[in-house]
């Protein structure tokens, strides 16, 4: 079987059907008349038939699958579009063209890529792009699939524009600079590829963002919790780029260099964020031997090119386990005077269990006029007592105390809370902080018709009436 | 009710007695330079007019202008009626000892003003330039009791001043607390009269 015979008659019938495609499409053009369009049209068809009959005469009695298997076995097409490249053959043009002078690693993009082909038979094109990252020599494919120009895809214009759009096409890269970019042209007519223009293009990278972090000391209402509760670092973060994120917690014991750091890596979508949680229960944070010490924590979040930090972070600290109970705080006034005032007897009370401490001391405290305590510096320690161990039982702490307060209360509310010199089920040393009452404007204690009074204005009656006859006397002569 | 007004009268009253014995005293000065064509320094002028008033006439005035100073003092300063806390006594109680804790403030006004007089009140003072009737010496040495009355009543609200107060003793700080002010106001106006009359009578 002549098989290139026969490919050469395929080639030719195909062309005739095309022709008389072109012709039957082209009806509405001004310069065909319609007797010349029907004798090009017959002449067509005639040369098909011919062809048809030739075609039938080499492939009888042969099946598809042997026409197939003679076509792969002796047909080089390349070598039959070389052997068959146009004489006056030039090569298209092609530009590329992109919308920014700077583009970040994550950012989509969008890339046009014009083609000018002026020849009269037109191969297909098949047009890929490459970059040249910062720091490289050579050049890569990039990320994107091929695109393909065929003959019939230009404009009147012999122009034909093909996009690559939503490209994102630099996330992997890792180093920053300028970037070259190019179109490589695959074109069957030419034997080596050739390439567009080069477009450079300042590749920038974004650093990772931290959107928000939490200390979480579950039941607690400061940064503190004892070893066994699952306190938890949480940490919101987000990277333009889209990269993913190594997030690094590192906890530090106050007043010592000794760092633990666990490290969790986090995928992140491009314009989204996501959490991380460090939690005690699943990374195993503290230990029994952590109580009663305190904690700073730092977050370090990198994307591979950049590490960005939170600062140093106060908390939590470990509260030592429970060695006593305490509860039913309370605060009164121990003689019947209905008034709040500043010189008034006050009884304060509460109950602890104190199973084995020895030693154990329970402090009243009350805040300092007009401020409510923040920190230990805001408390007067108005009175101690100790407290022995006694199993199974809630002892009552009572303090009597005359004249708590000073003028300086007057019109204001007052605080107290008790200290105790072992943890209680809290996991705290101190009670909360509770409202006392709001101390009576009235600083004179003494009423107006008591002897202190009464001996108070008649000393300013006499030193004002000496006064004057001691400067009379004294000076005045 | 407000009563700082008070203290604008109080301070006007004062300038005013001020400004009119300066006036008199170099209306004089003038006079006499006219007479003795321009000859004379003023502190001469000033020993040549004054006159002396009587010991006891004079003990009483030194008294009343103290008293003065310290009734007007406790009337604003002494509890936190009309000023802010922080600027009044009530800020400083705590520094008293507990049995002085009303008058340590009228004690230490009075000991202040005290030395104040006694380092610049000499034998020619206010009163020496100006002749001053027995009617008017009456009632100067009553402007002792007076403002005795006034600081007393001062002292007395101070005591009370309380958030719970009862209606009974809200009725009386509204009685007292006008008559403390008038009698503070009407004994200052009685202490500067005499430089009034002296002015009236050099315009004469």
């Amino acid at each position: 079987m002549n098989l290139n015979k026969l490919i050469s008659l395929t080639l030719a019938y195909a062309l005739f059907i095309s022709a008389i495609c072109m012709v039957g499409s082209s009806q509405d053009d001004d310069y065909v008349t319609h007797s010349e369009l029907r004798a090009v049209t017959e002449y067509l068809e005639g040369e098909i038939d011919v062809l048809e009959t030739e075609i039938n005469n080499i492939t009888e009695g042969l099946s598809l699958d042997d026409i197939k298997h003679g076509l792969m076995e002796d047909y080089d097409f390349e070598e039959w579009v070389r052997t068959n490249i146009p004489e006056e053959y030039t090569n298209p043009t092609i530009s590329l063209s992109v919308d920014n002078t700077e583009i970040y690693r994550g950012q989509m993009m969008e890339i046009t890529t014009n083609v000018v082909n002026r020849n009269d038979i037109r191969s297909t094109l098949m047009l890929t792009l490459e970059i040249r990252i910062p720091g490289n020599e050579a050049y890569d494919l990039i990320n994107a699939p091929p695109k393909w120009v065929s003959p019939n895809s230009y404009d009147n214009q012999d122009r034909s524009e093909v996009k690559w759009t939503n490209l994102k096409p630099f996330s992997d890269v890792m180093s920053m600079g300028e970037l070259s970019m190019r179109v490589r042209v695959d074109d069957p007519y030419v034997t080596d590829p050739y390439y567009s223009n080069v477009v450079g293009l300042n590749l920038i990278d974004n650093d990772p963002r931290i959107i928000s972090k939490e200390l979480e000391c579950v039941g607690s209402e400061d940064d503190s919790a004892t070893h066994r509760q699952n306190t938890k670092f949480k940490l919101e973060v987000a990277d333009d780029d889209g990269d993913d994120l190594e997030v690094t917690l590192c906890i530090t014991e106050n007043g010592t260099d000794l760092e633990r750091n666990f490290t969790e890596y986090v995928p992140v979508r491009n314009g989204a964020t996501s959490e991380v949680i460090f939690s005690n229960r699943d990374y195993g944070i503290f230990k029994e031997e952590d109580a009663g010490k305190n904690f700073t924590h730092i977050y370090m979040v990198s994307d591979g090119l950049k590490t960005v930090d939170t600062g140093e972070l106060n908390g939590p600290t470990i509260k030592k386990p429970p060695q006593i109970w305490t509860g039913n705080y309370r605060r009164g006034l121990e003689d019947e005077d209905v008034n709040y005032f500043w010189w008034g007897k006050y009884n304060f009370s509460m109950k602890v269990e104190n199973p084995d401490v020895t030693d154990l001391k329970v402090r009243l405290q009350v805040s300092k006029p007009g401020i409510k305590p923040r920190n230990d510096t805001d408390w007067r320690t108005l009175g101690e007592k100790s407290v022995e161990p006694e199993e199974d039982k809630m002892q009552n702490v009572y303090f009597v105390i005359d004249e708590p307060f000073n003028p300086e209360y007057c019109g204001t509310n007052f605080y107290y809370r008790f200290t105790y010199t072992a943890p209680d089920q809290h996991g705290n040393e101190f009670s909360n902080t509770t409202k006392g009452y709001l101390i009576d404007d009235r600083v004179i204690r003494s009423d107006v018709e008591s002897w202190t009074a009464i001996f108070n204005i008649l000393l300013i009656v006499l030193m004002s009436l000496l006064g004057g006859f001691v400067i009379e006397r004294g000076s005045y002569r | 009710m407000n009563y700082i007004f008070g203290m604008g009268i109080f301070f006007i009253l004062m300038a005013l007695g001020s400004g009119l014995h300066i006036l008199n005293l170099l209306k004089t000065y003038k006079k006499v330079q006219k007479i003795t064509e321009g000859d004379v320094q003023m502190g001469e002028v000033i020993k040549k007019i004054s006159r002396n008033h009587g010991p006891n006439f004079t003990a009483f005035a030194i008294t009343s202008w103290i008293l003065l100073i310290t009734a007007f003092v406790h009337f604003y300063f002494f509890a936190p009626v009309d000023l802010p806390k922080g600027v009044t006594y009530f800020r400083f109680i705590s520094l008293m000892p507990s049995f002085l804790e009303i008058s340590g403030f009228g004690i230490f006004m009075l000991v202040l003003f005290g030395i104040i007089a006694a380092l610049f009140i000499r034998k020619h003072w206010l009163y020496s330039f100006y002749p001053v009737s027995n009617r008017m010496k009456r009632y100067i040495a009553l402007t002792v009791p007076m403002l005795l009355v006034s600081i007393i009543i001062s002292i007395v609200l101070g005591i009370w001043y309380s958030s719970t107060l009862d209606s009974e003793i809200e009725f009386w700080i509204e009685i007292l607390r006008p008559v403390a002010l008038a009698l503070l106001l009407v004994s200052e106006g009685i202490l500067i009269w005499p430089v009034i009359a002296g002015f009236k009578e050099g315009a004469t």
